[in-house]
């Protein structure tokens, strides 16, 4: 499972590792999933250490994102580096997704959604 | 142990390198070499990654091999241990042997003036991620620039799981894969035996509202594919061979890359 840390009663971060593929995707929707059903509105996942992402990596967060914008809050990307962020670009998701350039920024704006 | 009708011995090299499974594998081939076989084989399927103990660990085996008579062969080896064994200089001093696990890799002249990547590996995760690696490599040792690179190696990745996933291919059978560097395009061909799959044929409908709507979220690594290669074709022949063509522009990075 992906390593997660506790911002408030709303918001938690969850941390990826290197890869996000068919290897651990299940587990990344896992620990979103786990982190809805606890409660918290807003998951900020922290991408700084993501190096490849793959359509699975992708289809993990897209398939619990409806859930958490149903109850008021969002999955906010943070530290998304340049070839990642152009994945998501290639897939039309730049502007589908909050993306955040960094976690402070990230944790203000689902602070200012709660 | 894995002993088979000829006499030949399969000893697998252990991951973790604690005492017990030093002791262990050495145990093994110390049973083995009473035997006084002529060959052992050394399972090295499960070193993703090679640290220098395991180094150490396939020295020693080598030398007790070479004092009992017996040639010992390296089979399985991932592309992680072969890369440690070409730095340290090593490769040429173990026997490897390059069964159907094992990825095999070739940089042969084209005649025009490049150099092109062919591989053959086997359908499952791990086989499909050490090709991975051995593209980039290959990538990187043509001066591919970065972004260029990241967007054909996340085709590859895309291609060779779709492959797997909708060709009805076992962990076993086999993925022909050539990459052919042409003046300023790159030319990727993926081959294999499954049942007909035409990616070219699926029709592209990705929609992110639509996808979260219904939890759906089929159809993005074709998407990704599509988007990120300048051409596609597939081509079914001999009612036995599914053969997928890709290229890319090596400089504009596609119909939707972007310059480095």
């Amino acid at each position: 499972m992906f390593r997660t840390e506790k911002v408030n009663e709303h918001t938690i971060i969850v941390h990826t590792g290197k890869h996000l593929d068919n290897s651990n995707a299940h587990e990344m929707t896992a620990s979103l999933s786990e982190a809805q059903d606890a409660g918290f509105k807003h998951i900020i996942i922290d991408m700084s250490e993501l190096e490849f992402l793959s359509s699975a990596g992708v289809g993990s967060i897209l398939g619990v994102l409806g859930r958490s914008r149903d109850n008021g809050g969002d999955i906010v990307l943070c530290h998304v580096r340049d070839r990642i962020l152009h994945i998501l670009d290639v897939l039309d998701l730049c502007d589908f997704l909050t993306i955040k350039q960094d976690e402070q920024q990230a944790r203000a704006f689902c602070l200012a959604r709660d | 142990m894995h002993v088979d009708t000829n006499k030949c011995y399969k000893i697998l090299v252990p991951v973790d390198l604690d005492e017990g499974a030093v002791e262990g594998f050495f145990g093994e081939l110390e049973i083995v070499l009473e035997d006084q076989p002529e060959e052992v084989l050394i399972d090295c399927s499960h070193l993703d990654h090679a640290t220098s103990g395991h180094i150490d660990l396939l020295w020693e085996a080598q030398t007790k091999c070479d004092e009992s008579g017996s040639a010992m062969r390296l089979v399985s080896v991932r592309y992680g241990l072969e890369r440690v064994l070409r730095v340290l200089d090593l490769y040429d001093l173990f026997t490897i042997v390059h069964d159907h696990v094992e990825v095999g890799a070739e940089a042969d002249e084209t005649g025009q003036g490049g150099v092109s990547l062919e591989l053959e590996f086997k359908a499952s995760m791990p086989d499909i991620n050490d090709a991975l690696s051995r593209f980039h490599d290959f990538l990187v040792r043509l001066g591919v620039p970065g972004t260029v690179a990241f967007d054909l190696e996340i085709v590859f990745y895309e291609v060779a799981t779709n492959i797997r996933r909708h060709s009805g291919l076992t962990e076993t059978d086999v993925i022909a894969f050539s990459a052919t560097p042409e003046q300023e395009k790159i030319s990727l061909r993926f081959a294999d035996s499954g049942e007909p799959f035409d990616p070219t044929s699926a029709t592209i409908d990705f929609d992110p509202r639509k996808a979260i709507k219904s939890k759906q979220t089929n159809g993005i690594g074709l998407t990704m594919i599509q988007r990120l290669v300048d051409s596609m074709t597939y081509r079914r022949v001999g009612n036995s061979l599914n053969v997928v063509t890709l290229t890319k522009h090596l400089r504009q990075g596609g119909k939707r890359g972007v310059q480095d």
